[in-house]
């Protein structure tokens, strides 16, 4: 004889019952806490931020990578970069070389950096500045096991590192290479370490009406900052008039920010 | 079956166990909300919002620094923050004490080194012949660069390899005098060379163009002529010209 | 490292710790898919193997999710996972798939398990006979109507279990291959690629472990058994080689442009493990040796020898699989100008020695649930102490 379909169902019952029961007195226990706003008057609806890089105008001073890392904390090493500066060199017989040397932080002008292709046959040079391209379609977001990382109203892609487990799946699905791993030190922004971070576009700075660290010390006017929605904003009127595109925008990521200066083999 | 009904208790009392139980035990503060973490995103972004800035933005220095930042303004370096090369300020607003900065050549050999890399119209000088080994703000001052330094010119190179060709018109070059007026309005005619051609044009009866002049012919042809070369230039030669007198 | 990485590509993140990660998923997907062909199946030369692979499989599911908690930069909030997942991911999954499948597992070997276990509980005395009592759930009826009804469990457990096993290692293989950031990633094969060569490290590992066992116990193989593993084995195997050149072919023919880096990347730069141990020695040269041994009439020891190193040389495949796919894939620059180097630590926790052990430890559970619950069900023997603890008991 079977387990009587009584005897099953009175079972069931009482599991099921039971953990309803159990498991909702959690909202009686907790009592959820209202979600703080961001302090002062910053309302995060009322803002959609972009960025253009100027590969026409940077000099690779490498001072944008030497005020990120002053002003967000970032590892010194030149394996933690939140933004970084390559440099292209292409060839007479279209070959393309791309450096960058400690991420661009000591900037280009020093030997042996500037004499590096001092014996090639250079055609055309410059150099482009990368950092998070805070996507409208982050793979980064979708990919984190405990949505620790998510995109803000006002289009920042954040990492919660209070809650990030450091699988770095995030890191494996950013194309760009703008994610890295904080290793184990003790001065970091949030206190963190051994979690995943990444440019916050100095959210810190632009809720205060400031701009990114990046952005305030170029000298060449190759970064620039502005509200997506304000059509008075520096980037507005950039889009308006010249001709930008995205890093690899066949993946479908939709990147914030847009360069100018369009080259074939920039990735 | 009273093996089933064990087994069938033993099942319900682990997934109580794994998927009830946590949820009511107290949590420790690193899991403190609950729920979906990207419903945490007000006050995640809120604690990322809060991080103290270091760099304070140059338009605070005027505040105590009025002539250095009037003079500052004045110049070419108006658009390199002082931040750029004095460092975040932030700590220098609380303590007051005075930001270190070392005004080594490699320092302004960071943004002004030739470098092929570099877009052509911003201001380069080759590190390993300008100046020697002196600093650079021996003759530059940091805040106001071109202080006391030569005219910059106001015309590119292009097409213009000799500069005395216009500017020394007395020395062994084609004009004697100043090259004359245009005999015709320009209405109309805003591209010269279509009419006058190059020098390798011979069929027409029009006067052509020399070769390397095709540059802004009006620049020339207008009244009164060009500036010659003032005295104490004696000697020089076009190949030094733009040493000094550095592209607009 | 050659040419341009992005400055933050200096480390490699997903290292040898997640190498033995679908390694270990794998085998345990193989080995269940072997008990389930003869518990679902009905493929009755499988018998002698049945219930041995089951308690393989458990035992290297036991430890599955040991190298993934290590490897977190923040282990202690692994729970994470369980808690507040984020369910666009797969790998929110994992927690949920591997208990599921892991009750599934625990239930299926106390089924197939029971009467032995209540045997031994009326058999022995003191501490063992606690632990068998508790593990009888204190119930120690075995009449024909409750073996009946225990089979029938069994069947519908094996039968779901072989999905669930399918999930268990095709989710690890969409975790690749949804990621469109790297293009040796990003094929939709990859699921299915894992799950084939999964199956077939499995069946290689029993091979391999039933040969041993029988030689440890001193018992002679079954001929029978061994052919069948060995069939099911080429079966799986072609049509592994099969998707895993299909994966290649169709890269190489569309030429796309990440086509320039994966062509280095196979030929140079992991070109002695993809092409020399994945494929030659790990896929092509055992299905050679194990259709020689069926095709011509190959007897007595040497017939055993030869499916012995051959199923050797597809679990070594295999392992060379896992590390082209995790390693080989963070080799290439998401530049698409260079390639990084990788070679593990010796010392340290993502090093060989850690991961040595973590490789053994299923093998230290195995011991043990074949010291409490021997699979065998040979024909009554005269009892023969060995040296190590496995002991056949009298029935």
């Amino acid at each position: 004889m079977k387990i009587s379909r009584r005897d099953f169902i009175k079972l069931g019952a009482k599991g099921l019952v039971g953990g309803i029961m159990v498991s909702s007195l959690q909202s009686l226990v907790r009592g959820f806490a209202a979600p703080e706003k961001i302090s002062g008057t910053y309302d995060w609806e009322k803002h959609y931020w972009g960025f253009v890089c100027d590969n026409e105008r940077c000099i690779g001073c490498g001072k944008c990578v030497v005020a990120c890392k002053l002003e967000n904390k970032v590892p010194w090493e030149p394996e933690y970069n939140r933004t970084w500066v390559e440099r292209y060199v292409i060839t007479e017989d279209d070959k393309v070389f791309v450096d960058s040397p400690n991420g661009g932080r000591d900037g280009f002008a020093m030997e042996p950096i500037s004499t590096k292709y001092d014996a090639l046959n250079i055609r055309k040079s410059f150099f482009v500045p990368k950092l998070c391209n805070q996507c409208d379609n982050p793979p980064c977001v979708t990919v984190c096991p405990v949505g620790a990382t998510y995109k803000t109203r006002d289009g920042i892609v954040l990492v919660d590192q209070e809650h990030c487990i450091g699988c770095r799946y995030c890191i494996q699905a950013c194309p760009y290479g703008a994610r890295y791993i904080l290793p184990d030190t003790s001065n970091t922004v949030l206190g963190q370490a051994n979690v995943v971070d990444k440019c916050t576009w100095c959210y810190h700075r632009i809720t205060k009406g400031l701009l990114p660290a990046c952005v305030e010390v170029c000298p060449a006017k190759a970064r620039v900052f502005g509200d997506l929605d304000d059509p008075a904003s520096p980037v507005r009127k950039i889009l308006a008039e010249k001709h930008v595109y995205g890093l690899k925008p066949e993946l479908g990521t939709e990147p914030k920010v847009y360069y100018i200066g369009f080259e074939k083999g920039v990735y | 079956m009273p093996h089933l009904k064990r087994a069938l208790a033993l099942l319900l009392l682990v997934l109580v166990f794994v998927f009830v139980v946590p949820r009511v035990m107290p949590t420790p503060a690193s899991l403190a909300a609950f729920g979906f973490h990207t419903r945490n995103a007000e006050q995640n972004a809120q604690k990322w919002a809060s991080v103290p800035v270091s760099f304070v933005s140059t338009s605070v220095c005027v505040d105590c620094h009025k002539s250095k930042f009037t003079l500052w303004q004045s110049g070419n370096h108006k658009v390199v923050s002082c931040e750029n090369c004095h460092g975040p300020a932030a700590a220098h607003l609380k303590t007051g004490a005075p930001e270190v900065l070392n005004p080594s050549r490699d320092l302004c050999g960071t943004c002004h080194a030739r470098l092929v890399s570099r877009p052509a119209d911003f201001p380069q000088v080759d590190m390993k012949t300008m100046g020697g080994d002196a600093e650079c703000i021996t003759c530059h001052d940091p805040h106001e660069p071109r202080a006391g330094m030569p005219p910059q010119l106001p015309h590119t190179m292009e097409g213009r390899a000799n500069c005395q060709t216009c500017h020394n018109p007395l020395a062994h070059e084609p004009f004697e005098a100043p090259p004359p007026q245009a005999p015709h309005s320009m209405e109309g005619r805003s591209d010269c060379l279509s009419c006058h051609g190059s020098s390798e044009f011979r069929g027409s009866s029009l006067p052509h163009v020399p070769a390397g002049m095709e540059g802004n012919c009006l620049l020339c042809h207008t009244a009164g002529g060009v500036k010659p070369l003032p005295a104490d230039h004696a000697g020089r030669t076009s190949s030094t010209c733009v040493n000094c007198h550095r592209l607009n | 490292m050659t040419g341009f990485l992005f400055p933050n590509e200096g480390i490699i993140e997903w290292d040898l710790l997640i190498v033995i990660y679908p390694f270990i998923t794998g085998l345990v997907a193989g080995a269940f898919i072997v008990s389930s062909l003869y518990h679902v199946f009905g493929i009755t030369s499988l018998k002698p193997v049945a219930r041995f692979s089951l308690i393989t499989a458990l035992s290297f599911l036991l430890i599955t999710p040991l190298p993934l908690a290590i490897h977190l930069g923040r282990p202690e909030r692994a729970l994470e996972m369980f808690l507040t997942p984020n369910l666009n991911s797969a790998m929110s999954a994992f927690g949920y798939i591997w208990f599921v499948y892991l009750l599934i597992v625990l239930a299926e070997v106390w089924f197939v398990f029971r009467p032995d276990i209540v045997k031994y509980a009326g058999s022995s005395e003191g501490l063992k006979k606690t632990i068998y009592s508790a593990l009888a759930l204190g119930v120690f009826e075995i009449s024909e109507e409750a073996q009946a009804i225990d089979k029938k469990i069994v069947k519908s457990l094996a039968f779901i279990g072989i999905p669930t096993a399918f999930l268990l290692h095709g989710y690890v293989g969409f975790i690749f291959g949804a990621v469109k950031a790297n293009p040796w990633w990003s094929t939709p094969l990859m699921p299915i690629i894992f799950i084939m060569s999964a199956t077939v490290s499995g069946i290689a590992l029993l091979l391999v472990s039933y040969v041993i066992m029988s030689k440890i116990r001193n018992k002679p193989v079954d001929q029978a058994c061994l052919r069948s593993l060995s069939l099911w084995l080429m079966g799986f195997l072609t049509v592994n080689v099969v998707l895993e050149g299909l994966e290649v072919f169709s890269m190489f023919y569309e030429a796309e442009e990440s086509w320039a880096m994966i062509s280095q990347l196979i030929t140079q730069k992991i070109g002695i493990s993809y092409i020399g141990i994945q494929f030659v020695s790990g896929a092509i040269v055992p299905l050679l040796v194990l259709g020689v041994v069926e095709a011509i009439g190959v007897t007595g020891p040497a017939k055993t020898v030869l499916r012995f190193m051959a199923s050797v040389m597809v679990i070594v495949g295999v392992f060379a699989m896992r590390w082209n796919v995790v390693i080989g894939g963070q080799l290439i620059s998401k530049s698409l100008r260079g390639f990084s180097s990788y070679v593990p630590p010796i010392l340290g926790i993502n090093g060989v020695i850690v991961s040595a052990v973590i490789m053994s430890l299923p093998f230290v559970i195995l011991a043990v649930l074949l010291y409490l619950i021997p699979p065998w069900q040979d024909e009554p023997q005269a009892v023969r102490r060995e040296p190590l603890s496995f002991r056949t008991r009298p029935r």
